[in-house]
């Protein structure tokens, strides 16, 4: 299953980091393509976003089910597909660093040995056409700084892992495609997420 | 005067579609300096977003696939469609120079060519052929260098796949393994090969290619065209051509002025990128153009997906497989047929366009393809592929007459029409509108069934489905009147010295018939040539 890992570390003590990932209402409209969520429950909510690659954007309803809640640490959700034929899920979580960390050291793509050359060739070939980033990101080359070096102990690193996998006719062919898709929304959306933390 | 200019070349391009490359290559070849302003952020215009296919008549290609042609056959063809609107001198140099268009761009480029087995549109008319449409094989956009970003990209067409390997029937074209290795080596297909191939060999040259450049006016002195005038981000600029300016900007379509003005009938769906909204034409009337052909429109029946947009605007898909393969029908709101739904996405346009005069109604420009269960098991309905869940904007209905009062079509009517539809289609044949006698008719068809019944499947396997069709515009086909060089001929006679037209943006000599695949795409690279040459020719004017 396409799968990307994305850590970064914010200038804010973990209570505040917590405090803003647990509530999705302060974060969501900074997810890459947020149109409008909708929350059926405490764990069920209908997200509407708006996917964008090379200049084509499409409308995708996706219902995210929270599956796991531990408090100050982790949040497990499964999202699927209500109008396009995929599945995955992820987890974010949240921890407490004494020290300054690089902002952004992203590990690479994993995904099933199997298809890994095919999904990093795609993703090197699409973040090129991602038409708002230019691909910056593709690199494996080393992690770029980006938040403010904080004092000792009001460091934070956030975590979010995401999987998603496309099924049905088009399921191969999308998958190949996903990665790239995913890694350009999560690098966006954790940008942003650091950003508002960090302004606080 | 050289004071007041901002930039100075020999030739100036408006816009970087097939046109603008084709006729910026022919000038550099003949020696010009050349400048390509294109209004967008990205190069390639509604040539890259497209199939990329050229059709050209009696091309070198056509023997390889053991197929023959000749001059005559080809005016032959054309003027059978073009019901005495062809304007036989320019269609004679279309098909005299075409051929040596593609061994050009074969010579200046790293194109490579492939003659397809899509048959004419009508092969079945006198002078019709197979083998006219050509194809670039997959090209590796990575030659664009630091240009790569600026390739525009195909919402249609986002795989590295050719038609020449539908041709070659080696390649499974959605094996991933086959993809991914392609996009490993940034190998791109389609119109996106074309341009790529076309832009790359631009760039190896020394064309100027600048974006983000919106040509507004054009510098006249003394009756004659010496410049350009271009609103960019930071303001207007003034740029000369001391040879020639060529309006390569494509059509109108999107602008609905012009269109209301021009293009009779019901509203058109455009499906080129939405930057071609008439500046060279409106620029060339101001210049004093003649005009031509100016009802005219490359028409594509076209179905649209709730919430996809390109560039910002509504996308409208093409359709292929939705009309041609078994088990699918158009009806208008009498629940009727009124059209071969294989014949090609131009004349089902035609079509849909029919006024009738006693209702004062297009009666058919509303318009549903009507598939059966069967359909979604075996074929692709728009980006919708067998074993994907069935989306929500196919409206579905358990009979009919359901989905006739979902839709606001006549129940009674849609009953009856596939009733009798079916009766015929199991024994592959269709008395009403002849669908599947043609070849071309049965080329987008099943490969798995023979005959007519490539085409032809009744729709007898709840539940139904229906989705609208428009009637698309690839772009429109009016614009200046140009002669054998390509230059714009004056409403007082002559021509207007220093301009010239080429592509969507110059009134087509074929009046309303779209010949076969690469119909627009052929005669676009076959005047921008004559452009490039002839602009690159002359003398300098300053
Ligand atoms: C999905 C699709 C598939 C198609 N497939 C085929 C096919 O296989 N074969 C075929 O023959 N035809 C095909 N067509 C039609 C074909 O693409 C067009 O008719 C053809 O590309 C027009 O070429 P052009 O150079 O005249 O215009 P374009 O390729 O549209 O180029 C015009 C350029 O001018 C720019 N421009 C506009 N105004 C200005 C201005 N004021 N200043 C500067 N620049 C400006 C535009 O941004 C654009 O880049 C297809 C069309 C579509 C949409």
């Amino acid at each position: 299953m396409p799968e990307i890992r994305i850590t970064r570390s914010a200038a804010v003590d973990p209570a505040t980091a917590w405090a803003f990932i647990s509530e999705m209402d302060n974060w969501a409209p900074l997810l890459t393509g947020y149109e409008s969520h909708v929350k059926t429950d405490k764990r069920h909510s209908r997200w509407t976003v708006k996917g964008e690659l090379a200049g084509l954007t499409r409308i995708a309803e996706i219902d995210v089910a929270v599956t796991e809640w531990k408090a100050s640490e982790r949040i497990a959700f499964t999202l699927t597909g209500v109008n396009e034929p995929f599945a995955g899920g992820g987890e974010f979580t949240v921890a407490g660093i004494g020290a300054p960390v690089p902002a952004s050291d992203d590990a690479p793509v994993r995904t099933d040995s199997v298809v890994k050359r095919i999904a990093l060739a795609a993703m090197r070939w699409l973040l090129r056409l991602l038409t708002r980033r230019g691909g910056e990101h593709a690199s494996d080359g080393p992690a770029t700084p980006l938040a403010r070096a904080g004092p000792a102990g009001r460091r934070t690193t956030l975590a979010c892992r995401l999987e998603v996998s496309a099924s049905g006719g088009s399921g191969p062919i999308m998958n190949l495609l996903l990665p790239a898709i995913l890694d350009a929304v999560a690098q966006d959306t954790a940008g942003r997420i650091v950003a508002a933390l960090e302004a606080r | 005067m050289q004071e007041s200019w901002d930039q100075i070349t020999d030739v100036v391009v408006i816009g970087s579609g097939s046109a603008g490359l084709s006729a910026a290559l022919s000038a550099r070849s003949h020696g010009a300096e050349v400048l390509i302003l294109e209004r967008s952020g990205k190069l390639g215009g509604t040539s890259a977003v497209s199939g990329g296919l050229p059709w050209i008549p009696n091309n070198h290609h056509m023997q390889e696939l053991g197929a023959e042609d000749s001059r005559e056959e080809a005016l032959t063809y054309l003027r059978r469609l073009s019901l005495g609107k062809m304007d036989e001198a320019l269609c004679e140099t279309y098909v005299d120079t075409a051929p040596d268009v593609i061994r050009f761009l074969e010579a200046e480029t790293e194109l490579e060519f492939v003659a397809l087995t899509i048959p004419d549109y009508h092969p079945e008319f006198e002078g019709g052929k197979t083998g006219r449409s050509l194809t670039a094989r997959v090209f590796p956009a990575g030659e664009l260098g630091e240009l790569r970003p600026a390739l525009r990209m195909s919402p249609h067409f986002p795989f590295p796949v050719s038609l020449a390997d539908v041709n070659d029937g080696k390649t499974n074209l959605l094996d991933p393994q086959m993809i991914a290795d392609r996009m490993a080596k940034d190998l791109v297909g389609t119109g996106h090969a074309l341009m790529a191939g076309m832009i790359a060999a631009a760039q190896d040259k020394g064309i100027g290619m600048q974006m983000g450049m919106r040509v507004r006016e054009l510098v006249m002195e003394d009756g004659v065209v010496v410049g350009v005038v271009v609103e960019t981000a930071d303001g207007r600029q003034r740029i000369g051509a001391r040879r020639g300016v060529v309006i390569a900007s494509g059509g109108f379509e999107w602008n609905d002025e012009l269109v209301r003005d021009f293009i009779f009938g019901p509203e058109i769906a455009p499906l080129s990128p939405p930057f071609n909204e008439g500046d060279g034409l409106k620029m060339a009337m101001g210049a004093g153009a003649e005009l031509g052909n100016m009802s005219e429109a490359w028409f594509h029946a076209s179905i649209r997906i709730p919430g996809e947009e390109y560039e910002g605007r509504q996308l409208n898909r093409l359709t292929s497989a939705e009309r041609h393969s078994p088990g699918s029908i158009i009806v208008n709101a009498h629940g009727q047929r009124f059209v071969n739904e294989a014949l090609s996405y131009h004349d089902v346009c035609l079509a849909m366009r029919e006024h009738d005069p006693q209702t004062f109604e297009f009666p058919n420009a509303k318009a549903w393809i009507v598939i059966h269960h069967a359909f979604l098991d075996k074929y692709t309905f728009m980006t919708r592929m067998p074993g994907d869940p069935v989306p929500d904007w196919l409206t579905r209905a358990p009979t009919l007459r359901e989905l006739a009062d979902s839709i606001g079509v006549d129940a009674d009517g849609l009953e009856a029409t596939v009733a009798r539809f079916n009766a015929h289609a199991k024994a592959g044949t269709d008395p009403d509108f002849h669908r599947g006698e043609s070849a071309y008719d049965r080329y987008y068809g099943d490969p798995d069934r023979d005959g007519a019944l490539r085409t032809l499947g009744p729709l007898d396997q709840p539940p139904f489905y229906a989705c609208e069709l428009r009637i698309g515009a690839l772009g429109t086909r009016g614009g200046p009147r140009v002669t054998g060089n390509a230059q714009v001929r004056s409403t007082t006679g002559g021509v207007i010295a220093g301009l010239y037209a080429a592509g969507n943006a110059m009134a087509s000599f074929t009046g309303m018939s779209y010949p076969g695949a690469g119909g627009t795409i052929g005669p676009a690279l076959t005047f921008g040539y004559l452009a490039g040459r002839h602009a690159a020719t002359g003398a300098n004017r300053f």
